[in-house]
């Protein structure tokens, strides 16, 4: 899809974080290039989230650095991250449940950053892949099911003309009716050429969309390599991913 | 009383509650975004009233036409606006992440420094402001008069409100302030910068308070004293009406205008009472306030850490406090008058302080209105003795911890319901409510003068010996409470302090627990109060008053929430201070502002825990480095 699929448009180098004085990640080293779908998986507690948050800076790492399209941005405030074309997409959603379905997706309106070359999202391009959401524009979202009030995260954080998005285990909890239009969301991004950095536990949704897999384990990455040779590979599957 | 009479009583429960909603729905949408109760929003009323009455006469000079005396008030109403802005830019947004508790001392720190600045530029006398061009008469109503004014005002409550409701629903400023109240991080992870957003929230929450204040003038001259009494009817209707809730704020202001306006008839003399109860009717129904939401309010800390090192004495510290007790005792013996004067309010101001932090550092209670129970002990030993009974010190000094442990077991039972910043606001709200009792039964406490004549026993008549009879009951008091911290009521404290849900899951019965800590705190603090109207011979309603409570929370603070000892060390640093500097400056407050300010910033430790930081520091080898566990790596 996109033009040059090897640039690197996110890059962690030894990233450390912690809460407190709980350390969670010790030196954690992701790339994501341009238009691909790369996921993180890992069990409970593996460190997952932390690093989506670390390189959001939600939660500011302390040691190792973040770039984004070749910029330096650890350390910096997450709106600014947010502002050069990255879109957050939290595991809990957070959606605004005092807002309507329209007003949230107002919050996270933004001018695309850089290069105006693509088209910006508008409510019609988005209403076109969640066509749930168009039927219920003005709709409180606390009055939404789960599994829309997880595709509206999605559209929302579109609404910000992202190059790149961090989706943090978008298929929890959903009913498998809801993960298919939800692998089917994550394809369509790719498929606008957006690069896509999800967290998994879920194997069978991180092979059906993903193009590469790296697994964390007690906050360091254990294994990279291609979802297929992810699934092929017992071992690791066992050490890291099994429950 | 007629038909007239009560319609015209309702109308101007409507302009008060008009009025009063104006100024409250700013404080509201403030807490609602940045999370903080601000103080100075009293002060930014207070200051829309200056403004107001220094501007609109300016402009009446030119033309007295109703359209300049309104330019006048939306001008008064921006500039306050733009000193709210200066406020967040200067203040605000270094203390966004640190505990509720220090937030408002912070911005309780700016009502001080306000105080002192408005003393200066407008002096001391009220200032009567112009009334409203074509507004001066009265309109008939039923056979009555009633101010055009007052009228008007009765439109500017909903006209505001509609504003805000447009403001927030069609606005994107105002959608972002809504999506803000709800979860601020994740508007900042969608690419707005928070900063502007907290910005703008300031700007339109003192915007509102000026115009508040502004709008009183023709009403109300603008004097000194309206900061602290709007702010605490602005918080009882933000806490009744929920924290966050604009059209809460406007329900609210309108059951208490109305509930005020008509108590009077039934109860003359205690519609605060009313107000009360209320306000306790409400919080205990409903704790997070008639429109307000529960995730609004929780999952923060309103402390720092609490007491954790709860280390007995060593030796070393043994002997240290052994020769500071006796040196003390030494006092009488060895010093002059004053110190000896000094040396007896430190150690019932130490007695006070203590008490406090067995609620604030071991239990995680902030009490911002401990001067209640001081106070209520105070009147209470100080009426007995000068009162019909004419009752010895003794008695009296008996009747004061039970009058400020019945005061803290009433307060309390509601306080220890709620959490958080609820519960602050609560234990001020029940502070300024005694304060105005006091205040205001004026044949029984003789109101603002107070009563003299409150005398020892002759055998205690001299300083020497009363400064004894103080040593004995402050210091036994301060060891058994200091006892209570190792007990397992202790502990228990601290569980719930720490975790009130897994406290509750083991089967303690946190409110119960919290309750009589709130008990043992109020007559501790209700004996040091006895004790306090001995010393000065009299009874007045600073004894009761927010200064005294935020006296007590800095005198915890000087020395360190986190420590046992702490307080007394606090008392004495800052109690010494205070006593030498305030007479020799007219900017006590103004003084005082800045260090609360200055502690809260840099020093958020106190000196106790300061010095155990030093000591952690010098005792310690370098800390070990952070290692990752042994990672194999594997690439495919």
């Amino acid at each position: 899809m996109s033009a040059t699929p090897s640039a690197t448009i996110l890059e962690t180098r030894g990233i450390a974080a912690a809460y407190g004085h709980a350390q969670v990640l010790f030196g954690v080293d992701i790339t994501l290039r341009a238009g691909e779908v790369v996921a993180l998986m890992g069990r409970n507690g593996a460190g997952k989230s932390t690093t989506l948050k670390a390189i959001m800076g939600v939660v500011p790492p302390h040691a190792g650095t973040v770039s984004f399209e070749g910029q330096d941005v650890t350390g910096w405030q997450p709106y600014r991250i947010a502002r050069l074309g990255l879109g957050y997409v939290p595991e809990d959603r957070r959606i605004f449940t005092d807002l309507t379905v329209f007003e949230n997706l107002e919050v996270g309106r933004k001018a695309a950053a850089g290069a105006p070359g693509k088209e910006p999202w508008s409510l019609d391009r988005l209403f076109a892949i969640f066509p749930n959401l168009a039927e219920m524009k003005g709709r409180r979202a606390s009055a939404m099911s789960g599994g829309e009030q997880q595709m509206l995260t999605i559209a929302r954080t579109l609404m910000g003309n992202p190059h790149a998005v961090l989706l943090d285990e978008p298929s929890e909890g959903l009913a498998p009716v809801i993960v298919e239009q939800m692998a089917d969301a994550v394809l369509a991004m790719k498929a606008q050429g957006i690069a896509v950095l999800l967290s998994e536990q879920n194997l069978y949704f991180a092979s059906a969309v993903s193009d590469r897999a790296y697994v964390i384990e007690k906050g360091a990455i254990r294994y990279e390599g291609t979802t297929e040779d992810l699934e092929a590979n017992d071992e690791i599957r066992e050490a890291y991913l099994s429950v | 009383m007629d038909l007239s009479f009560f319609v015209i009583q309702a109308l101007s429960g409507l302009a008060s509650a008009s009025a009063l909603f104006v100024i409250a729905s700013g404080l509201t949408i403030v807490f609602g975004v940045t999370r903080i109760v601000n103080f100075a929003h009293g002060s930014f009323y207070m200051l829309g009233a200056y403004m107001a009455v220094t501007i609109v006469p300016w402009l009446l000079e030119f033309d007295r036409s109703p359209t300049l005396f309104f330019v006048g008030v939306l001008a008064s109403a921006l500039v306050v606006g733009v000193l709210g802005v200066i406020m967040e830019v200067v203040l605000l947004r270094r203390i966004y992440r640190v505990p509720e508790l220090f937030q408002l001392l912070a911005t309780f720190g700016v009502v001080l420094i306000v105080q002192d600045v408005v003393l200066k530029i407008w002096g001391p006398v009220d200032i009567t402001g112009p009334r409203a061009p074509g507004m001066r008469h009265g309109v008939e109503i039923l056979g009555q008069r009633f101010p055009a004014y007052e009228l008007f005002l009765i439109f500017v409550g909903p006209a505001v409100l509609g504003a805000l409701l447009l403001i927030m629903h069609k606005t994107r400023f105002g959608v972002l302030i809504r999506a803000a109240t709800q979860d601020r991080e994740m508007v900042g992870a969608l690419g707005v910068n928070q900063a502007m957003l907290f910005t703008g929230t300031l700007f339109l929450g003192a915007f509102l308070a000026g115009l508040g204040g502004a709008l009183q003038i023709p009403r109300l001259p603008a004097n000194t004293g309206m900061d602290l009494s709007i702010i605490t009817e602005a918080f009882v209707v933000t806490v009744i009406g929920g924290m966050g809730s604009v059209p809460g704020a406007f329900i609210a202001a309108l059951i208490i205008k109305m509930l005020e306006a008509f108590g009077i008839l039934i109860f003359p003399k205690i519609t605060l009472v009313l107000v009360f109860l209320l306000m306790a009717v409400v919080l205990v129904v409903k704790p997070w306030g008639l429109m307000g939401k529960p995730e609004v309010a929780s999952g923060r800390a309103v402390l720092p850490e609490g007491i954790l090192n709860l280390k007995g004495f060593s030796r070393n510290e043994t002997v240290v406090w052994v020769v500071l007790t006796l040196a003390l005792l030494l006092v009488p013996i060895l010093g002059d008058t004053y110190k000896v004067k000094v040396g007896i309010e430190i150690m019932v101001f130490a007695l006070a302080a203590f008490s406090l932090n067995l609620l604030i550092g071991n239990g995680g209670i902030v009490s911002f209105g401990h001067a209640a129970y001081f106070g209520v002990g105070a009147y209470a030993a100080g009426l007995l003795v000068t009162g019909p009974l004419k009752a010895p010190m003794e008695l009296a000094l008996v009747a004061a911890p039970l009058a400020g442990g019945l005061a803290a077991a009433l307060f309390g039972y509601f306080i220890v319901r709620l959490h958080g910043i609820y519960l602050a606001m609560l234990t001020l709200a029940f502070a300024q409510i005694t304060y105005a009792i006091f205040f205001q039964w004026v044949e029984v406490t003789g109101g603002d003068n107070g009563v003299v004549g409150v005398w020892p026993s002759r055998w205690a008549a001299t300083r020497e010996v009363y400064f004894y009879v103080v040593a004995v009951l402050a210091l036994t008091s301060i060891v058994a409470l200091r006892h209570l911290f190792y007990t397992p009521f202790g502990y228990t404290l601290r569980a719930a302090r720490d975790s009130a849900n897994r406290a509750d899951a083991i089967g303690i019965d946190v409110k119960t627990h919290r309750w009589l800590a709130f008990i043992v705190a109020g007559a501790a603090a209700g004996l040091a109060g006895g004790l306090y109207s001995f010393s000065k011979g009299s009874i007045d309603p600073t004894m009761i008053s927010i200064a005294m409570s935020i006296d007590f929370l800095m005198m915890i603070l000087t020395g360190g929430i986190q420590t046992v000892m702490g307080p007394l060390v606090g008392t004495a640093v800052f109690h010494s201070v205070k006593d030498f500097f305030m007479p020799l400056t007219d900017f006590w407050r103004f003084f005082l502002g800045v260090s609360i300010i200055a502690i809260v910033l840099i020093f958020p430790k106190g000196v106790v825990g300061a010095l155990d930081g030093l000591r952690e520091r010098m005792g310690r080898r370098a800390p070990a480095p952070t290692t990752p566990p042994a990672v194999a790596r594997e690439t495919a």
